[in-house]
This record gives structure tokens, C-alpha cells and sequence, in this order.
């Protein structure tokens, strides 16, 4: 798991918004031009940053670009959901 | 002579500013008048300039370039973050102290990574707005940030003696200045992990109650994994606390106020350092 490239990947799409509609015209060959894995590629493109997080992806990343990829409505309750596999976990104290 | 004559533990919370109407108001309230307490305190000690240790949250470092401790000795404006709801603006540096205090750091073993101008984030700013308020205060700034959100980490051993060196320096400067610096962040938050909004009472107190007795040995044997568990990544940043500590060489604290506010994603402190005994 390279998570320096990763993570390289998720900081310039936080530094430079612009490079999202770049990614999202060819994921794969956007992606092509880091060093990461097919499956790391896979998950980038699918958007699961709950398995990378869940691989050591620092999860101030995943959740900056988390509105960036999938726009910013009903954060951060759906990306919280995202990030506990589909399901909100219960509000503290219940 | 210069003097460090005031020390406060403090959040930097964004959703301060991001957020500041919430369903649990009187928490909300309450930090935020703790917040302009802290102000009030500076105005009384007379301080001239503030030292603000925070961390990055991947906002302006990259992965090109981590720090471990980074010092701002130039230009100075904030907030990098669009969304906290604070206008950009510029504010003073203390250039000349700063730059005594990089040095100092040179001369004794300390390599700073230094930032000849800097767009600081939440995790300085909202203290610079909220406890400083530069721009009406006329005190100047000098920002400090630790490897504390980001890996790899700062260890806390280390950020307790950047802190004791910070403070030296500081009593080595031969201008009549009057200092204080506030340690930011924690206590128990979960950031962008799916335990997000969670909120440890117990461990918020504990770390709370070894401020007050100026513990900060029990702080520095706390491991990260420890840590993580009871008090989540946010609460890594009680490495700033303990630079803070380090700097006052704290014997103890007064608590002023202390909230856990899940809707702000956060266990939120404030206390004031004593110097050494």
C-alpha cells in the first residue's frame, strides 16, 4: 500500500481544485501518473476512502476531499455514513 | 529583559467560527466566552506579543514537505480555510523576536523549519481571532506549528523541550517585552474518521487534571496509541499543550472552562498556566 501516494493524490486535489474535473474526464489515466497500486487506483477512482482510510490514508485527506469529489450536500452526516460502511453510527450517549 | 508573563491550554476548534449556533448553545457559549476570557487576560498582563503553537491539518503543508516544528518569522495572514467564515486578513508579526527565537533554536539544537511568510490555517487562527484579535489588540504574533495532525508525528518529549527552548529564548531577548503563548487544540476528537463527533469525558479530565497539577510528564508517557483510542487523532495535539508547558516550565494551571460539545466534534479546554514554582 503506498499511502505517500495516496495521500500525494487527495493533497493536490485539495490544493488545486481544478485537477478534480481532470480526474473525473479519465480516473485511470489521471491516476496513471502517481505510484499507486491497481487497487489503490481502483479505490481512488470509486471514491471508497473508507478502505483507505481503513489502510492508514490520513483521514484529514479523506475528508477534505470527500465534498470536493462528491460535492459538499448533507456533509458531514453522509460522508460520516460513508466512513462507518453505509449506516450512522449512534449519536453519543445513545 | 523580555518576559513570558501568561500561558493558557486553549481549542482551535473550527466550527467556532464555522459553526458558532449550535443546538447545545450554552456549551457553545461558554467556550466562546472562555475564549474572549483569554483575551481579557492578555489585555491585563499587558502582553505585547503571543506566541501560537498550533498544527497543520494537511491545509498548508504538503506531503512534498512536513515539518516537525515550523516558526513564522515574516509576513503573517490568515485563515487558509475558505469555510471558517472569517475574512482573510493580514496581521503583525513580532519579526525581530521571532527571529531571535529561530536563532536561539540554531545555536541550541533545535533546526526549525522557518516560513518567511505564512497563510496560517484554523489550527493557529482561530486563537488569533477569537483570544489575540490582532487587529484591535495591536499585538503582534509570532506562529509556531508542530508535527501534530500530520505523521510523522512530533514527539512529545521533543515538543516539551521546544517548548522549554522557546522560553529561554524568549528570557534571552534584551528588549523589554512582555510574552505569553498559548498551546491550542484537543482535547478528545475524532477528525474525518468514522468515530467523528465522538467525545471522551474521562480522558478530556485526565488530560485536564495533569495541566492543573503541571504534570506534563503524565502527558509526555501518554502513548500515541493510547491516545487514539481514548482521545482520537485530534487529541494528538495536546503536543501543543505541552509546548506551552514546557515554555511557562508550568507547575500547574487554573481550569477555566471545559465543555464536551459532540456538535463541534470535540472536548473543548481552556486553562491558564502557572509559571514555575
Amino acid at each position: 500500500m503506498s499511502i505517500n501516494a495516496v495521500e500525494k493524490v487527495f493533497w493536490e486535489f485539495g490544493n488545486d481544485p481544478s485537477r478534480i474535473e481532470t480526474f473525473r474526464a479519465d480516473p485511470t489515466q489521471y491516476l496513471a501518473r502517481y505510484n499507486l497500486t491497481p487497487a489503490e487506483t481502483d479505490m481512488i477512482a470509486a471514491v471508497d476512502l473508507k478502505a483507505l482510510a481503513d489502510a492508514g490514508v490520513s483521514t484529514l485527506l479523506t475528508m477534505m476531499v470527500w465534498p470536493l469529489l462528491n460535492g459538499p450536500e448533507g456533509m458531514p452526516f453522509v460522508y460520516l455514513e460513508h466512513m462507518n460502511g453505509g449506516k450512522m453510527p449512534a449519536p453519543p450517549g445513545a | 529583559m523580555a518576559q513570558l508573563v501568561a500561558g493558557f491550554c486553549m481549542p482551535h476548534d473550527p466550527l467556532m467560527s464555522a459553526s458558532p449556533q449550535i443546538n447545545q448553545q450554552d456549551s457553545a457559549d461558554i467556550i466562546l466566552a472562555g475564549m474572549a476570557d483569554v483575551h481579557q487576560r492578555l489585555v491585563a498582563a499587558q502582553v505585547d506579543t503571543v506566541i501560537v503553537v498550533g498544527d497543520d491539518h494537511y491545509t498548508m503543508f504538503g506531503p512534498h514537505c512536513l515539518p516537525q516544528y515550523l516558526i513564522g518569522i515574516g509576513d503573517l495572514e490568515g485563515p487558509e480555510e475558505v469555510w471558517l467564515q472569517i475574512e482573510r486578513y493580514k496581521f503583525a508579526n513580532n519579526t525581530a523576536l521571532a527571529e531571535h527565537i529561530m536563532n536561539y533554536g540554531f545555536d541550541n539544537g533545535f533546526d526549525w523549519a522557518v516560513a518567511k511568510s505564512l497563510t496560517v490555517d484554523h489550527g493557529t487562527m482561530l486563537p488569533i481571532h477569537l483570544s489575540v484579535k490582532p487587529r484591535e489588540s495591536g499585538m503582534r504574533v509570532i506562529p509556531v506549528y508542530t508535527a501534530a495532525g500530520v505523521t510523522p508525528l512530533l514527539r512529545p518529549r521533543r515538543a516539551y523541550q521546544l517548548g522549554e527552548m522557546i522560553g529561554a529564548a524568549v528570557q534571552a531577548w534584551h528588549k523589554e517585552e512582555r510574552v505569553a503563548i498559548l498551546g491550542t487544540g484537543g482535547i478528545s476528537h475524532w477528525v474525518g474518521s468514522a468515530q467523528m463527533g465522538r467525545v471522551n469525558q474521562e480522558f478530556d479530565q485526565m488530560v485536564l487534571g495533569h495541566v492543573a497539577a503541571g504534570n506534563a510528564e503524565a502527558l509526555i508517557e501518554l502513548s500515541d496509541e493510547y491516545v487514539l483510542e481514548h482521545g482520537g487523532n485530534g487529541a494528538l495535539e495536546i503536543r501543543n499543550w505541552l509546548v506551552a508547558m514546557g515554555a511557562m516550565q508550568a507547575s500547574g494551571a487554573e481550569l477555566l472552562c471545559y465543555e464536551p460539545i459532540p456538535e463541534w466534534i470535540t472536548g473543548c479546554g481552556i486553562a491558564e498556566l502557572r509559571g514555575a514554582a
